[in-house]
């Protein structure tokens, strides 16, 4: 995993590095500049994903996390948009179309508008990642149970460190707060290789402020694995209970299931082991995507988190291989599916189109209801 | 007498070329027809947007490369030009041509060379850019072997040693 992360930071780093005009190479100023660029968004890289887990909160750790979601925006913008000047020129050249020609064959105009277009992105895609909202859906089951509603507060994909800092913690928790929910899920993902103890702490004490009617319930991500420390103990401490393929009835007859990231064990299965009954409502909690269109007449509501919405402009090309959904609410037939935008982002701090949230869902129990 | 445009190990980088584009095209419209009918939110939408871009750009490189792989050198007792499907699209007659020299087109990573016939003198600027001359040029990336003493002959003006020792392949 490591290798592979490293080998594709390297890549993207060194294509970068071959879109610099040469020119900039002759000069003996703009060399200097290109390499202190490169030197330091390779470092901030690698001291994010080795170093900055053991580093206080403070403004050093500020500046290597923006220096690398700077780094990381150019770079990205430099490879599609080398992509998107290739094709360009690809098709003024059959079209002999002299002035995007002579646009396009300018390397040192194409870099400069890479740094300018991912200044520009920067700008919303910023504010985005860092100013959550709440995203409500409403919905009705053809079941019931004891309430005649039930309102769900979703958070995921806190990545608390390189991602939420304390701030976006504490707008999850106002947020969460303000919407009063029964019931709190938290679907992965909470932590990364970045984490410190601080940060681990920190959402400890976020998490413990948190108040509701039935409960906070958790299922893993898949960064979990990379976390330097433990998530468990810290959950624990908060009153949160751990869903590992398992799942409870809550006191008004609604299930919920958590399911591991792997998702190995199908939901059926999960909900015989527990003991659960397959005819209440049930919510299956699972961090990733794959797999909605077989929780269709198995479970009535599942909710995702993993995609962190639509982060960066091109994720559509990936949508139909990765995932079912990238973001939003989606029927499988009878069973509806919500996907979270997360919280944060993982490593760096941009997302657009999407924006950082905290999902509501307001349930109906149409059955009650007559 | 027609003949490639590309040299044997350029018609297989180019056919490796096209069919990378066109699984990249395929992927990408299939990714566009996903996306649209899977709509929910705006920003799906917007995703949806530059994934359609991104499709279109790659399936219009790919039928231009595809296009120029029907392209083939013509040439006859009146001249020379490039011939697609049989169709001349350029041409220029030995009386007319002033000039044999070397040029560059340009490239989206720098410039490739360039054998060209034109019916003037070009200056060091327009030879730097031989694709966007509007008077008639023909340029080439190599000159076949077997058309080469014959082009030689027919040529007013001489072809140096060095650009056969560069381009007759």
């Amino acid at each position: 995993m490591w290798i592979l992360m490293i080998a594709a930071l390297a890549a993207m780093s060194a294509l970068t590095i071959l879109q610099t005009p040469r020119e900039w190479f002759g000069n003996r100023l703009t060399r200097v500049l290109v390499i202190v660029f490169h030197t330091i968004g390779i470092a901030s890289i690698l001291l994010i994903l080795f170093a900055v887990y053991r580093m206080k909160d403070g403004v050093l750790r500020e500046i290597i996390i923006w220096t690398e979601t700077f780094y990381f925006t150019v770079t990205a913008f430099a490879l599609l948009l080398s992509a998107v000047r290739y094709f360009g020129f690809e098709l003024a050249r059959h079209f002999k179309h002299r002035k995007i020609l002579k646009i396009l064959s300018s390397q040192t105009a194409f870099f400069l508008a890479a740094i300018l277009i991912s200044a520009v992105y920067m700008i919303p895609s910023v504010y985005n990642a860092t100013t959550l909202r709440t995203v409500t859906y409403d919905i009705q089951l053809e079941k019931s149970c004891a309430d005649d509603s039930l309102s769900i507060a979703v958070i995921s994909d806190f990545h608390v460190g390189a991602g939420a800092r304390h701030s976006e913690m504490d707008q999850m928790v106002q947020l969460v707060q303000a919407a009063k929910p029964d019931v709190i899920l938290i679907d992965g993902d909470i932590c990364d290789s970045s984490s410190s103890v601080s940060d681990m702490e920190y959402m400890e004490k976020a998490l413990e402020k948190l108040d509701c009617r039935y409960g906070i319930f958790y299922a893993e991500g898949n960064h979990e694995k990379e976390c330097r420390f433990d998530p468990e103990p810290y959950l624990r401490r908060a009153d949160v209970t751990i869903l590992k393929d398992c799942g409870v009835m809550l006191e008004n007859g609604v299930n919920i299931v958590g399911r591991r990231n792997a998702l190995k064990v199908g939901v059926k299965q999960i909900m015989k082991d527990c003991g659960l009954d397959t005819e209440a409502p049930t919510i299956v909690l699972q961090h990733r995507t794959k797999g909605l269109s077989r929780l269709e007449g198995v479970a009535d509501l599942a909710i995702c988190g993993h995609t962190h919405g639509y982060a960066f402009p091109f994720m559509g090309l990936l949508m139909p291989y990765q995932r079912d959904i990238s973001f939003g609410h989606r029927m499988y037939g009878e069973t509806h599916a919500i996907v979270s935008a997360g919280v944060a982002e993982w490593g760096y701090r941009t997302k657009w189109p999407s924006q950082s949230d905290v999902t509501v869902i307001n349930i109906i129990f149409r059955e009650a209801e007559q | 007498m027609t003949f490639r445009t590309y040299t044997k190990k350029g018609v297989f980088f180019h056919a490796v070329y096209i069919a990378i584009l066109t699984v990249s095209g395929i992927l990408a419209v299939y990714s566009a027809v996903f996306g649209a009918l899977h709509i929910s939110c705006k920003e799906d939408k917007i995703a949806l947007g530059f994934t359609v871009f991104f499709a279109l750009l790659i399936i219009s490189v790919d039928f231009f490369e595809c296009r120029a792989m029907g392209a083939r050198i013509y040439t006859n007792a009146e001249g020379i030009g490039v011939r697609r499907f049989g169709k001349t699209k350029v041409f220029i007659k030995w009386s007319e041509i002033k000039e044999v020299g070397t040029g560059n087109i340009p490239t989206p990573f720098g410039s490739k060379q360039r054998i060209y016939f034109c019916d003037r003198v070009l200056d060091e600027k327009e030879k730097s850019d031989l694709i966007i001359l509007k008077y008639h040029t023909v340029h080439f990336s190599y000159i076949p072997k077997e058309c080469c003493e014959k082009i030689s002959e027919l040529l007013p003006v001489p072809m140096t040693e060095e650009m056969k020792e560069k381009y007759v392949r």
